[in-house]
């Protein structure tokens, strides 16, 4: 069978994504390209009898990249060889989605567009004449409307036909940039032409590759080309062409180029779109009237915020007890296959393996459900909306209003959210917002913060004290947000430029496909990093042995005692004298190491420590829940002052083994991951040093 | 009949509206602006206004939110009224 690869294009909120689902279903997955150092969803499909593999690019509005998002699809485009660009376009905005649209012509791929939105620019009175639009660009147009699923077959067959006729045409022809190409006027060709016989003469790039869009590129002076493809050599023949070019139209080559492609789409446009009837009525008008008012939009987004978070709490905390009992009842279950007291393979399975994935895994309904909600903030276009209410906010503090998203995926899990950040065109801002993200309460703080503050406050304060973690995390952030950009990131913030897209209502397939994909990035999370750190933790709480004499000692206290032998009791107790000005002792300080693997960790080594015994899963009295009894340790143990600062560090310091790595490959630099840890362990320290002693006066 | 006037795109006032006539920026900024739609002749009309945050306006059909200091070096041509 024949296998096509195909890239999927286009600018931000044309459906790209949902015709990505639309093209490929289900089966799809995350691929990562060297070179391209990012994830990009692949999806395999057959049609026809052809096996086509499909690649979800980033939305970019131009090859002229400025945010990483738009530097992936460039490079993704330009570098990795695909059979077959597909560019989604907005139908109901054809003129300026045709601006990249002709980029990519120019460049000389075989080229399918998918005129997607086709309905919605019926509904508002656009008639597409496809077969002359086909004409005028010379490549291929149909209509679509991805969210019903209509257009797929006559796509994909296109896309098929598209890469065949490219075949016979290279057999023929010169490249096939050299077709279709966008009639500059005879001054202008000149000195493509020039440009292109020094590309070709000098062997600076490739037989392959188009000689004509790479000398439009030294034409129009961009810079990020030139660097990256080292044409430095051919930038003197370029400077001159380009001199020759200024003279005789008196403004800058870039410029004159430009307006020559968007000359070509008016008069495209002038062609085959014509407007027929009256345009229905627009509910965006009247929604973002009240959304994005300065003070209305205000008050609606901290409503939907409050609601959001209500939302995946409340209704998270039903599945959760659900699963935290099967895992108790799995825990059980394994135990009991051994018949006598198991050992150490029994000891692994059952309080390293089970325990330590299980408290993570408890909390994927949250999770889910705040993946859920955001979903759909994206998919009905509201996102964008709050990124331009908080830009005002957000750039008082040196953040830009983009930043605004992925904080909010931060107090999901701090990985997508630092994914997220590409969407940020300043690598400045893209740090600040990067270093500062670990400090959005995140679902792993959620276990820590639910065993706690009941030890600590009556029933009535809890919401309160939960809810003003939330907050302390958030000003924290704005605080380091600013000194960093005040320090060792200084320098402008770029003017705020989004899109803010019609409302729609939100594709089911969508919402579904990205809240799955990324719950399931949480889950997977559980079963390789937290499974590995639960071992390892498993083993440094395990060795070096101690004796078990079951005359002087009950199971209990050997646990303890076991625990205080073994290495991360050791290093606790090391470690203990720094952490005496926090108010931690011996046994809080252990748990931190075990923490420092991931946070929920904590709750699970504070279960060790503290000697629980055995947690029977047919007890379903709440008092005597392993839960209950710790907190009543706890609550026996230690001043709430010391569960202030225990709070604090867990919010603060030690981000988890996960955040580590892709901090790393989103910096691509160890100094800015590793920078990012100790800085906030450090803050941490601090922050809970400076409660303690201050609270110790009035304690 | 009044003469078009130019203003930037910064000054417009809620609701005001007019053609674009060309953007007074670097190279970059111009790409940039032009891949989203800020193109000459391309109606422009000022939806909203928040304090010193980004304007929203309508290029085209086109809803984008911009930063103040790069809407004023958009230059749009207003029929004096």
């Amino acid at each position: 069978m024949e296998q096509l690869s195909v890239a999927l294009t286009g600018n931000p909120n044309t459906g790209k994504t949902t015709t990505f689902n639309m093209l490929t279903g289900a089966r799809q997955h995350v691929a990562n390209y060297p070179g391209v150092t990012i994830d990009i969803a692949e999806g395999r499909i057959e049609h026809n009898d052809t096996a086509l593999t499909i690649s979800d690019l980033p939305g970019t509005y131009s090859l002229a990249a400025s945010s990483e998002d738009e530097r992936v699809a460039r490079n993704f485009l330009i570098e990795v060889p695909t059979d077959v660009v597909i560019d989604v376009v907005d139908a109901t905005n054809l003129e300026r989605n045709l601006y990249l649209a002709l980029q990519l012509i120019e460049f000389g791929k075989p080229l399918v567009l998918s005129l997607n939105l086709s309905d919605a620019a019926s509904r508002q009175g656009l008639e597409i004449d496809t077969t002359a639009l086909s004409e005028a660009l010379g490549v291929p147009c149909i209509p679509t409307v991805a969210s019903k699923r209509q257009g797929r077959s006559a796509l994909l067959d296109s896309a098929i036909e598209e890469v065949r006729r490219h075949r016979q045409m290279v057999g023929h022809h010169k490249h096939p940039s050299e077709r279709n190409r966008v009639p500059y006027g005879e001054e202008i060709e000149a000195q493509i032409r020039s440009v292109q016989d020094h590309l070709i003469h000098s062997d600076l790039i490739g037989k392959d590759h188009p000689a004509r869009w790479y000398a439009l590129k030294l034409l129009e002076d961009d810079r990020q080309i030139i660097e990256r493809y080292h044409l430095d050599e051919a930038l003197a023949v370029a400077a001159k062409a380009r001199a020759a070019l200024e003279a005789h139209h008196g403004s800058d080559a870039a410029s004159v180029i430009r307006a020559r492609r968007l000359a070509v789409i008016a008069e495209i446009c002038r062609r085959c779109v014509r407007t027929v009837g009256a345009q229905a009525v627009d509910h965006t008008e009247r929604l973002d009237r009240v959304l994005t008012h300065p003070v209305l939009g205000m008050i609606s987004f901290l409503a939907m915020m409050f609601v959001i978070f209500q939302a995946v709490f409340l209704l998270g905390a039903y599945p959760m007890e659900w699963l935290e009992e099967g895992f108790e009842a799995l825990g059980g279950w394994v135990g009991s296959l051994w018949t006598d007291d198991g050992g150490l393979l029994r000891s692994l399975v059952v309080d390293g393996m089970i325990t330590g994935v299980g408290e993570v895994l408890v909390f994927t309904p949250n999770i889910l459900l705040l993946f859920l909600a955001i979903a759909l903030l994206e998919a009905s276009g509201y996102m964008s909306r709050a990124a331009f209410l908080m830009d005002r906010y957000m750039h008082r503090v040196g953040l830009h209003g983009k930043s605004f998203i992925p904080m909010l995926v931060g107090f999901g899990c701090t990985v997508p959210a630092i994914m997220a950040t590409r969407i940020l065109e300043n690598r400045r801002d893209r740090l600040t917002t990067i270093m500062v993200l670990p400090l959005m309460s995140c679902g792993a703080r959620i276990p820590i913060y639910a065993l706690l503050i009941p030890c600590f406050f009556p029933p009535a304060w809890q919401g309160t004290v939960f809810f003003g973690l939330y907050c302390a995390g958030i000003l924290l952030a704005i605080a380091l947000a600013m000194l960093l950009k005040g320090t060792l990131l200084r320098g402008e913030t770029p003017h705020f430029l989004l899109e803010l897209p019609s409302y729609r209502r939100p594709a089911l397939r969508d919402v579904a496909y990205f809240t799955g994909q990324r719950t399931w990035q949480y889950i997977k999370k559980a079963g390789t990093i937290i499974l590995a750190a639960a071992v390892i933790i498993w083993a440094l709480g395990t060795f070096p042995r101690l004796e078990h004499d079951e005359e002087t000692m009950d199971e209990a206290a050997y646990q303890e005692a076991a625990l205080r032998h073994s290495v991360i009791g050791r290093v606790g107790a090391g470690l203990q004298p720094i952490m005496a000005p926090a108010g931690f002792d011996e046994r809080l300080t252990t748990a931190f190491i075990g923490a420092s693997a991931a946070k929920e960790v904590f709750v699970t080594q504070m279960g060790i420590i503290f000697a629980l015994g055995e947690i029977d899963p047919e007890d379903d009295d709440d008092d005597s829940s392993a839960r209950a009894q710790l907190r009543a340790r706890l609550r026996a143990e230690y001043p709430p002052l010391v569960g202030i600062c225990v709070l604090l560090f867990a919010l603060i310091g030690t981000p988890c083994v996960a955040t580590l790595a892709i901090t790393r490959r989103e910096t691509r630099s160890w100094t800015w991951a590793i920078g990012q840890w100790v800085g906030l362990t450090l803050v941490a320290y601090l922050v809970a040093v400076l409660v303690y002693q201050i609270g110790s006066i009035w304690w | 009949m009044a003469s078009p006037t130019l203003f930037s795109l910064s000054d417009l006032t809620e609701g005001q509206h007019g053609t674009l006539d060309h953007i007074a920026g670097g190279a970059e900024v111009c790409e940039r602006l032009s891949s989203m739609g800020f193109v000459p002749g391309v109606a422009v009309s000022m939806l909203r206004r928040q304090g010193s945050g980004p304007v929203l306006v309508m290029i085209g059909s086109s809803r984008i939110a911009i930063g103040q200091g790069m809407a004023a070096k958009v230059m749009v041509s207003c029929e004096d009224d």
